[in-house]
């Protein structure tokens, strides 16, 4: 992959994938760290070589669900300093929200975000990918390897599920 | 559907503006610097360098400094046998040329270890069975040494020929004192025949090194190992090597010098034959 090439995947899908791996930590701070260290270890991994890469935002997606695995192992090891969990990324939900609604539009956003860390990982990726980044069913059944069919039914299992918590 | 309503809301999670500047900024340096620090620049920093001589120095100067301590081994000792196999795998990979050289230098070794081998043991050699065993094992070597050296002395080229003689030369001497040293009967008749072995080589050096010459007449083939020794000084001589000898013409140093001197037999000892 051609080194423009890589800062344009960067300038796409950096905030996707920060997104992504927000919605599953609690920090600011270690979700960037995961989200560059996601970028490094794509480029590491396969930008070097001169292969084409067929789904490259499909492997950022994968190398960022791996580092966030990797994340909870680590931190089951170790007792942290726990500061309010919800209070830094409230903050910036906070900050784009139009502050003249109601205040407890961002008291939901936390609320859905709980939610949405309840449920399965699995179905917090679908989710996150159908409505939140906006893949069709179509090119999720691509990467995913599975049959269209088999993604709607996924969707609408995961949609359930979050309505379960909220 | 409300759920999919609250679930879009997320959607306003963003990075910040800042971090996402100054990681686009580290990623491209990482990315673009990489094109400096190529495969070529990480071989020439000193890691690598270290690296490759540690690694060297292992490689080659354990088996180089194993071999170097065989040498002196002698039959019964441990290291004998890496003597052993250091000297087939120089002689597997010699080229024809120098086979021989190599074997007449082997066969000198087997001397020099038969010379130790009576010096070192107290008891004379025919009552210690598993010494003597010993002996005859070498003896076989040094002839078979002989034999190599035999089979391939007619690849050898001039120059080769020339340092072959001087050591047949050096091992006809040393094999009187190893006659000596070793009493066992049996081995006498060896040793004879491996004496018979050496002349039948230096009957072929010379024929080699009289090749080029326009030396007229073949040479005789009466030879005896007088006037063969007699040829090949007369040879060397004019090649630029001195050989020292007595009165009698018998061979006991053999030096190398300039060409144009004039050489003169000098000599250093007298043995116990007259003027």
């Amino acid at each position: 992959m051609k080194k423009v090439e890589f800062i344009k995947l960067y300038d796409q899908y950096a905030p996707r994938i920060y997104r992504y791996i927000s919605l599953k930590l609690n920090s600011t701070h270690d979700s960037e760290d995961l989200t560059s260290e996601a970028f490094f270890r794509f480029w590491d991994k396969f930008g070097r070589k001169k292969k084409k890469v067929d789904y490259p935002q499909a492997l950022l997606y994968q190398i960022a669900g791996n580092l966030v695995i990797d994340f909870y192992r680590k931190k089951a090891r170790r007792t942290e300093v726990n500061m309010d969990p919800q209070d830094s990324v409230l903050r910036q939900i906070q900050g784009n929200v139009d502050l003249n609604r109601d205040v407890n539009l961002a008291g939901d956003l936390a609320r859905v975000k709980t939610a949405l860390g309840k449920i399965r990982p699995e179905y917090q990726d679908i989710l996150i990918w159908r409505y939140l980044d906006d893949f069709s069913i179509k090119e999720m059944a691509q990467i995913l390897e599975k049959s269209p069919g088999s993604v709607r039914i996924l969707v609408h299992r995961a949609l359930n599920s979050l309505k379960k918590e909220l | 559907m409300e759920t999919i309503d609250q679930l879009k809301q997320l959607k306003n999670l963003h990075p910040s503006q800042e971090w996402l500047d100054a990681t686009r900024y580290q990623l491209a340096s990482r990315v673009f610097d990489e094109e400096k620090r190529s495969f070529w620049q990480w071989l020439k920093e000193p890691q690598f360098g270290a690296l490759v001589f540690c690694v060297l120095l292992i490689l080659v100067g354990g088996p180089w400094l194993l071999v170097k301590a065989s040498e002196t081994s002698l039959p019964g000792e441990l290291l004998y046998s890496v003597k052993k196999v250091s000297e087939n795998i120089q002689t597997s990979m010699a080229s024809e040329e120098t086979k021989s050289n190599l074997q007449v230098g082997f066969a000198d070794r087997r001397l020099q270890e038969l010379n130790k081998m009576a010096d070192n043991s107290s008891a004379p050699v025919d009552t210690d069975e598993a010494e003597a065993e010993k002996v005859k094992q070498v003896v076989e070597s040094f002839r078979n040494n002989l034999a190599d050296a035999s089979a391939y002395v007619g690849k050898a080229s001039k120059d080769q020929a020339i340092v072959i003689a001087r050591k047949t030369q050096k091992i006809k001497d040393e094999l009187d004192k190893t006659k000596e040293g070793l009493a066992l009967a049996e081995l006498q008749t060896e040793l004879a025949e491996a004496e018979e072995q050496i002349d039948a080589i230096n009957y072929q050096i010379l024929a080699a090194l009289m090749d080029d010459e326009e030396l007229s007449g073949p040479v005789s083939t009466s030879t005896d190992s007088t006037s063969t020794d007699e040829e090949i000084i007369i040879f060397l001589e004019d090649v630029g090597v001195e050989v020292v000898t007595t009165s009698t013409g018998e061979i006991i140093e053999v030096k190398k010098v300039e060409v144009e001197q004039s050489t003169e037999p000098a000599a250093e000892e007298v043995s116990e034959s007259e003027e």
